[in-house]
């Protein structure tokens, strides 16, 4: 044993004293520091989130309810200024994240305060709502209660069609949960009801959040810090892999409505306003509506564009993941390929070493690191391979 | 309430006459109203068949709210009555509202009273005035609901149905929702100490005596047989304090000596005896695998302070003391077990006596049932089985993922339209199918052929000519350039405020009773019931009626309001078109299939 500890030092004691850290700091010709290369980190880190390509059915209708916990543990200030800023703020993001991502789906908010939970704004697709709603209620006090807030999810999350995929994302502070009931109970009704529970801590981990966890398929993770935290956080973003027992397979009805002449002048149904021009008409019944996705208030038809849908499909058929190749000069087939082909950097670092770089496979360009992480988590689509078409 | 209302009234011949006091009863067929003074002759019991329609008077603080039931509308005559308040007018209204409205429909077809009667809501009183108050508050929901609900066009339920939120409103879902115990240990109680006058104060509120009954049943026991028999409650806390004061001192000399002269404080000061049975009992339940030597210290037998020294050293006690100390790590656990176990009742916490005995009758009944629950012991087997394999050489037990499946596309649109082609086939008779077929070859030549002749000449007939193009374009570009222009350069104005206010409060209500039509419309297809077919009629009746008087305003406006006006009803006229056609086509489609069945009965 004293032998891992290493003569008493702990891990991060170590970094120091054995792996001299701050030799890989640089200067540059003018005495500036130079930025620590994280690339190969971050590299590493999206290699590993990327998963396998079998083709599994992903949840692309998604109606998801954020749980913010507000209890006293919120107002705890390891998370500067404090857990419960972080989250929001963190939330923020992770709503507009979630709506550029899904956007045929639909996120509600719900507060736990005082062993009770509240539900901040009902399942909508317009993220400035939600922020705001939330950025004016953040107020911590008492006790929090996982069993109230997995039955208020509940609720509401029973009356939603069954072509939705139902889902809750917990952000829990509190160490401990003070239920009016058997949580155990509340944890089998969600499993029957087929809601998908993910939770993320923000202090250690509890045992009853991994067992609701485990039991409904979602997924647990306790942040060590901020940018964890938001890392964790973003990973929810993406459509979730759909579990078998729980998927139907439906046909869904939906509209395409086209675009409204300029010189129409009609009185839109969700601002009761005569507005000019723009706007979409609903397809069968005539209504006008200002943006998109949205349902109609008329007839309840859920009316989006081709590029929402298109948006939606490539979570099923991602990219398959890059090869990991090294440049070397001397071969005369790769002598072309010294710019990355995306962002047309140079692939060799000065010195004219060869450096890491990734290549597709079906099209066979050469891509830099930072293209390959953009191409597959933003873009979706392999410039190489569409160049070709 | 849904069966009679019971009102007082006046009953008046006219307006101006002071009326005559007396009570109004109605029921759902009838009404009677009896005046105070049993000479008079002013006694009516009249059926509501023979009532036409019902007016009001507008609301105002000084006028008297009326009610005028009328009869015939050539012959005239009616019965008006005054009610004291307005709540009592609107509930009597809605009442009247609700009556004719049955009747004029049992009038049109017998059958569907029975479906009407499904849907009759029992309202409690709360939803009522409810209702009466968002209808007050809200004008425009007024006129909606005078102009559909009394009218006819859609019953309470419907109009109500879509407004489920405003009802809603303040009752919200986390009324029913409960709060378990603190975690806090507010059962700990700590004083408040007062150095000059050398008193000591305990703050016992409510929520504290439940977790104090919950968390030592031998104080509840005790609360039960003493209280009020042999001392008053407030004698009872006062003794339960001292021998928490006791505690808190650690002084267990002085606790054993108190303890001894009195028997009740005894009780407080001893250890609890029903705790321990039942400790001993649980721990006897607890399946094999877990270890429980950290919980022995819990059942009063074995080392209290479950074997942790203080200090390094063991504090020696007297053991005829022995069972006047106690520990904290035994009501930590204690304290948590009973956070754990949820909150058993859920009485308002106001009266003790109340709390002691839900909280006893919520125990006998846990007992019996646990006596009677022949699956405790195969849950116990069960659990145990499931216990005996180490977690961390389990297999992850995650749920399977779905596979992909795509189906090719084209098999839903040939599908579609193979319906669509057998129902043309049914109505266009006679019409001949062409069958064409190429081969492979010959289609391949033929587009080779277009190929190298397009190639050679040319596009001879271009699909826009360049001067039609041109003229379109510029018409359209004048065109909205002008209405833009005519809006003016006012982003905050819109088109309506430049209307006379009559035109817009025309044009918005008109709007505002179509959303209204149209969203009960659409709802109800498709149509399954009987019910809904005849809902879809009358709407569209509605709908019809509302349908020459747009056409009304376009022409009654000025002519320099003229155009806008009309651009702003063309949308409204879409939209009453387009569910004019889908009711046409699904008429179509039920005479098709149903043959010659009449009334499109299903």
């Amino acid at each position: 044993e004293d032998e891992d500890e290493g003569n008493g030092l702990d891990a991060w004691e170590r970094a120091y004293a054995d792996e001299r850290s701050w030799e890989s700091l640089q200067e540059d010709e003018s005495g500036l520091l130079r930025p620590i290369d994280n690339k190969t980190i971050y590299h590493a880190q999206y290699r590993r989130r990327i998963r396998t390509t079998a083709r599994i059915q992903k949840g692309l209708i998604r109606y998801l309810y954020i749980v913010v916990d507000l209890s006293r543990a919120a107002s705890e200030m390891d998370f500067k200024p404090s857990r419960m800023a972080v989250v929001a703020k963190h939330i923020e993001a992770f709503i507009r994240e979630f709506f550029d991502q899904n956007p045929l789906s639909q996120i509600g908010l719900v507060t736990i305060k005082d062993g009770l939970a509240q539900c901040l704004t009902d399942l909508g697709g317009s993220p400035d709502s939600h922020v705001k709603a939330l950025m004016g209620k953040l107020e911590c006090s008492g006790d929090s209660s996982l069993q109230n807030a997995l039955d208020l999810v509940h609720g509401y999350l029973n009356q939603i069609p069954s072509y939705g995929h139902r889902e809750v994302l917990i952000l829990y502070s509190a160490l401990s949960t003070c239920d009016p009931g058997d949580i155990m109970e509340t944890i089998q009704e969600c499993k029957k009801s087929k809601i998908r529970c993910s939770v993320i801590g923000l202090s250690a981990e509890i045992f009853i959040c991994r067992h609701l966890c485990q039991e409904t398929g979602g997924s647990y993770s306790v942040a060590l810090d901020e940018s964890h935290f938001k890392e964790l956080l973003l990973e929810h973003a993406p459509p979730p892999p759909a579990i078998a027992e729980f998927a139907i397979a439906n046909l869904i009805k939906m509209g395409f409505p086209q675009r409204a002449a300029e010189g129409v002048i009609s009185i839109c149904s969700c601002h009761k306003e005569a507005k000019v021009g723009g706007g979409y008409t609903c397809p069968r019944c005539k209504a006008r509506v200002c943006e998109l996705p949205t349902e109609c208030r008329i007839c309840g038809l859920t009316l989006v564009s081709s590029p929402h849908l298109a948006r939606s499909y490539h979570h099923l058929f991602p990219i398959p993941p890059f090869d990991e190749v090294s440049l070397s000069l001397n071969n005369p087939h790769q002598r072309s390929s010294r710019a990355c082909f995306g962002c047309q950097e140079s692939l060799l670092i000065p010195g004219n070493k060869p450096t890491l770089c990734v290549a597709c496979p079906k099209c066979k360009q050469h891509f830099c690191l930072d293209c390959d992480i953009y191409i597959h988590e933003s873009l979706h689509n392999c410039p190489g391979c569409e160049s070709f078409r | 309430m849904s069966g009679e209302v019971l009102k007082r009234a006046r009953y008046k011949t006219s307006v101006k006459d002071s009326g005559v006091a007396g009570v109004l009863k109605m029921t759902e067929d009838k009404f009677v109203f009896m005046p105070n003074d049993p000479t008079s002759s002013a006694r009516f019991d009249v059926e509501f068949r023979f009532i036409k329609g019902h007016k009001f008077s507008k609301g105002g603080s000084n006028k008297p709210a009326l009610l005028n039931l009328t009869q015939d509308s050539e012959k005239g005559g009616g019965y008006i009555f005054e009610f004291e308040n307005y709540p009592d007018r609107e509930v009597c209204r809605e009442f009247v509202g609700r009556a004719l409205a049955k009747f004029s429909e049992a009038s049109k077809a017998g059958s569907e009273q029975s479906a009407v009667k499904l849907f009759d809501e029992q309202l409690s009183t709360i939803e009522m005035e409810r209702r009466i108050k968002l209808l007050r508050e809200d004008s425009e929901l007024q006129k909606l609901h005078k102009q559909f609900v009394l009218s006819g066009v859609l019953t309470e339920a419907e109009f109500w149905a879509t407004r489920k939120k405003l009802l809603d409103g303040n009752t919200s879902r986390t009324s029913k929702q409960r709060v378990g115990f603190k975690s806090a240990m507010i059962s700990d109680l700590k004083p408040l100490t007062d150095g000059r006058t050398n008193r000591v104060t305990f703050n016992l509120t409510p929520e504290i005596i439940h977790q104090i009954f919950a968390e030592k049943p031998a104080v509840h026991q005790a609360f039960l047989n003493f209280v009020p028999n042999k001392m008053t409650e407030k004698d009872f806390w006062n003794k339960y304090c001292r021998a928490e004061y006791l505690h808190c001192t650690r002084n267990t000399v002085a606790a054993a000596a108190e303890a001894a002269e009195d028997e009740e404080l005894a009780v407080f000061l001893k250890h609890d005896d029903i705790l321990a049975n039942e400790a001993r009992r649980k721990i006897r339940r607890v399946d094999p695998t877990l270890d429980m030597e950290a919980d022995q210290g819990d059942d009063y037998m074995h080392l209290p302070d479950h074997g942790i020294f203080r200090d390094g050293s063991k504090e020696i006690i007297d053991p005829q003391y022995e069972q006047y100390r106690r520990t904290l790590s035994q009501d930590l656990n204690r304290h948590a077990a009973v956070v754990l176990e949820g909150r058993p009742i859920d009485v308002e916490l106001e009266d003790t006596r109340t709390v002691a005995e839900a909280l006893a009758k919520s125990k006998r009944v846990e007992a019996a049932n646990e006596k009677s629950d022949g699956s405790v012991t195969r849950e116990r087997l069960e659990r145990i089985s499931r216990m005996t394999e180490i977690e961390d050489l389990q297999a992850p037990r995650d749920l399977p993922f779905a596979a992909l499946c795509i189906k090719d596309p084209r098999d839903y649109f040939d599908s579609q339209q193979a319906n669509a082609l057998k129902t043309l086939g049914d109505t266009l008779a006679g019409s001949k199918q062409i069958k064409c077929s190429l081969s492979t070859q010959e289609a391949y030549g033929s587009l080779r052929g277009f190929i190298s002749e397009i190639k050679s000449v040319g596009l001879s007939d271009p699909i826009v000519k360049p001067d039609i193009a041109l003229k379109v374009l510029n018409g359209l570009t004048q065109n909205i350039s002008s209405t833009k222009f005519h809006l003016g350069k006012n982003p905050q104005e819109s088109v309506l405020d430049r209307l006379p206010i009559i035109t817009k409060e025309e044009l918005l209500h008109h709007w505002t009773s179509i959303q209204e039509l149209l969203r009960h419309f659409w709802s109800s297809y498709p149509i399954t019931t009987t019910y809904l077919y005849t809902k879809a009629s009358r709407l569209k009746d509605a709908m019809s009626q509302i349908y020459p008087k747009l056409q009304e305003i376009k022409e009654s406006v000025q002519s320099d309001f003229r155009h806008q006006v009309s651009l702003l009803v063309q949308p409204m006229l879409q939209a009453l078109d387009a569910a004019f056609a889908h009711y046409d086509a699904d008429q179509q489609k039920r005479s098709a299939r149903s043959g010659e069945r009449p009334n499109g009965f299903v």
